[in-house]
């Protein structure tokens, strides 16, 4: 999440909400944010009801503005490759 | 060839849930309600405002 936090305003610049999700509370949440001074919305998955339907452990989903996706990176992402994808949503 | 191939993909696909296969690009991004580190955060909200860089990871206070 710190490479997030990293290129936030670029995210940002293209119109996009960037949103981590976990399983952790969100007390651990608010923790992790303040120690790397993350800004954006880190979101508590308890229940894993989240994880269900966006499975695969580590994964980043880009969706558009009508609530497709349009991209899917699993593994580590790169924002250079992510902030593409979001200037082709345009 | 690829038409029967693709046809026997999607039937075979159709007999799991999504999670089996993950959730894939051109799919609606299912909804969901929960709370943040910045109070209750509704997916569907953002639809026709902003684009939504959904970052799932394992664990806080792991790297990147």
């Amino acid at each position: 999440m710190q490479a997030f936090q990293a290129d936030l305003a670029a995210f940002e610049s293209q119109g996009a909400q960037v949103l981590g999700v976990s399983g952790d509370t969100v007390e651990s949440h608010r923790r992790f944010a303040e120690q790397h001074g993350i800004r954006f919305p880190l979101i508590a998955d308890i229940d894993g009801n989240i994880a269900r339907n966006y499975p695969g452990g580590r994964v980043t989903y880009v969706i558009d503005r009508a609530g497709i996706v349009r991209h899917v990176t699993k593994g580590m992402p790169d924002n250079e490759r992510l902030l593409d994808v979001l200037k082709g949503l345009k | 060839m690829t038409r029967y191939l693709t046809m026997a993909v999607m039937a075979f696909q159709s007999l799991f849930p999504v999670s089996v296969f993950g959730l894939a690009v051109g799919q609606p991004a299912p909804d969901f309600v929960a709370t943040s580190t910045q109070g209750p955060i509704r997916l569907k909200e953002y639809a026709g405002k902003r684009a939504v860089v959904l970052a799932v990871y394992y664990k806080d206070f792991t790297p990147g």
